[in-house]
């Protein structure tokens, strides 16, 4: 095992994998796809390898959410309606995922893999972890090309979380996945002391209105933006042109302790946070000589 | 036939509800890199269609759902809360329909309007619109008559197989309705008791409702030239009011003729191996 590699994963996996590159040797393979996907794998000219993972279980920092204690000048500045990252979660939680996906790359890596496809990355709080921890846990299916695609094999494998029927369709269409691209963001926003009154909240309110909570709306509305341009920044960076599959989910960060404002400040404050994932991809330099024209179909099943 | 007022003038390239860090994605994406939610079977055939994605946009509003005091006797229309609810829907799209200006699309196709309540207080909740927005390769005119980009909530396979059937969208149209089902009269409500009966407070509202809802999408189609409407789905909610208020809401896609032949290739029959999930 090579010295890089090995720092980063658990002994137990250098054991697993060595039996399993024995096995690959004589044909034999693991994997979690399905009949049709492994047929379909096995005729695009996909070798299947086997199952591959990266974990990791990570303590989430402390975090202010008092403004005025995280700009050291308590009570001095107002604290309605201001807005911030929460840099301790969103660094803490995209660290972790990038940790376990690292590990599966890795995996895939001694394997001898060009890629990992159908990646499923899971945030899971087992009972058994303390508070403010997690794990977040990354499995796919090690791949290898044997039509070799030189631009396929990069350093490294690309993951993707495409499934074999998905990545044969995008390769017959002239692309490849080149990786698993990640960004989030957490807001945090106070409220501000105009809404405040028109929600009823203080004494000078009267009717309870209908109207758009402005600062909660930047608040979310930049939370999305930041994560959807950290995914574009990741992807730039491994040389994609595009990315496809794009989710953009709630970030799960109730979960987690932030260090209440002390004394005197009772401002409503919301959490806004989000990850974007998809695959990145790239064009093939040569086009592949595949028929792709599209049949209309009537399912029978 | 009460239109809903939703007139505000829209011009291409304005950013008025885009937060700083919007026009910073959309600046940094636009030359070199696209961005979509749509997966690798609706990016190939919205490829294949001739369209080009080129970034995921979206628009959000969290507002504040208020109350209207009406006589709880009464069925009618709450209309304060149905033009809260229609007006909060429709900041989200217009700032999605921004974002895709900026981008230069002509359209946004797969789009999502949800509503959200994340943890937040009761009476606040989210609209978020998010789409892919795309281009056509050649060009061509997809504005809509008051010149906003074109939306679709359809699939990329919707949106393949309806320009091959010779139809194209225009935009996504809506219509709701918040209505208020009066209670019934203590005497009717005590002379009904373990009896067979039809709620008809219930059956006349919800009726009124429903129609009032599909007719303000229908009147919003025809405002922006649509000769029909695909894939309309009306939804029932209660934002958290109690249980004689309920919103209808109505939302489909409406598309207009792009030639006169409307047929498709004769589908096959096949059996699919795949797994069925």
């Amino acid at each position: 095992m090579n010295s890089r590699l090995e720092s980063i994963l658990p002994k137990s996996v250098e054991y697993r994998l060595e039996n399993e590159r024995k096995r690959i040797a004589c044909g034999a393979f693991s994997s979690s796809l399905g009949v049709p996907e492994n047929l379909l794998a096995r005729q695009s000219g996909y070798q299947v390898l086997g199952q591959v993972m990266g974990a990791t279980v990570y303590q989430v920092g402390w975090q202010w959410s008092n403004p005025n204690w995280r700009n050291n000048n308590a009570y001095t500045q107002r604290t309605e309606g201001i807005s911030f990252e929460m840099t301790a979660l969103s660094g803490a939680l995209m660290n972790a995922r990038e940790l376990a996906i690292s590990r599966l790359r890795a995996e895939a890596q001694l394997l001898g893999a060009d890629g990992v496809v159908g990646v499923h990355l899971s945030l899971r709080k087992p009972e058994y972890v303390g508070q403010n921890q997690i794990e977040f846990l990354a499995v796919g299916t090690a791949v290898m090309s044997s039509h070799a695609h030189e631009q396929m094999r990069g350093e490294t494998p690309f993951t993707s979380n495409l499934s074999v029927e998905e990545a044969w369709a995008l390769e017959s269409a002239g692309y490849i996945p080149c990786d698993f691209v990640m960004g989030n963001c957490v807001m945090l926003q106070t409220m501000a002391t105009n809404t405040q009154n028109r929600m009823g909240l203080t004494i000078l309110s009267g009717a309870r209105g209908n109207f758009e909570v402005t600062e909660y709306t930047g608040a979310i509305y930049t939370a999305r933006e930041l994560a959807v341009s950290r995914l574009e920044h990741a992807a730039k960076q491994s040389g994609a042109q595009g990315i496809v599959g794009v989710q953009v989910e709630v970030e799960e960060v109730q979960s987690f302790t932030t260090v209440n404002s002390t004394s005197n400040d009772n401002t409503p404050q919301e959490i806004f946070g989000f990850t974007a994932t998809g695959t990145a991809v790239k064009p093939l330099n040569q086009s592949t000589n595949r028929d792709s024209a599209i049949t209309t179909v009537i399912n029978l099943t | 036939m009460n239109t809903q007022s939703h007139e505000a003038p829209y011009e291409k390239g304005q950013t008025q509800g885009l937060p700083e860090s919007a026009k910073a994605r959309l600046a940094a994406g636009k030359a070199n890199l696209w961005t979509s939610d749509l997966s690798v079977n609706e990016f190939l055939l919205v490829r294949d269609a001739g369209f080009t994605p080129l970034g995921l946009v979206m628009g959000c509003s969290i507002y504040h759902i208020g109350f209207q005091f009406t006589n709880p006797w009464e069925s009618l229309e709450l209309d304060v809360l149905t033009q809260a609810l229609y007006s909060a829907r429709e900041l989200a799209m217009t700032r999605m329909q921004e974002e895709a200006d900026l981008l230069g699309a002509d359209g946004i196709v797969g789009v999502r309007l949800t509503v959200n309540r994340h943890a937040f207080g009761a009476d606040l909740v989210e609209f978020l619109a998010i789409g892919t927005a795309i281009k056509h390769d050649t060009g061509g005119d997809y504005r809509t008559k008051r010149n906003k980009p074109f939306t679709s909530d359809l699939s990329g396979q919707d949106f393949w197989t309806l320009l091959r059937s010779g139809y194209r969208p225009v935009s996504l149209v809506m219509g709701n309705c918040v209505y208020q089902v009066r209670k019934r009269g203590i005497g009717q409500a005590l002379g009904q008791i373990g009896q067979n009966v039809e709620m008809d407070n219930y059956t006349q509202g919800l009726y009124d409702a429903r129609e009032l809802s599909l007719a303000r999408m229908q009147a919003e189609a025809e405002a922006d030239g649509g000769q029909g409407i695909v894939g309309v789905e009306v939804e029932e909610s209660s934002h958290g009011w109690n249980q004689h208020v309920i919103e209808y809401f109505a939302l489909g896609t409406s598309i207009i003729e792009i030639s006169s032949e409307h047929k498709i290739q004769t589908p096959h029959l096949v059996l699919s191996l795949g797994d069925k999930k």
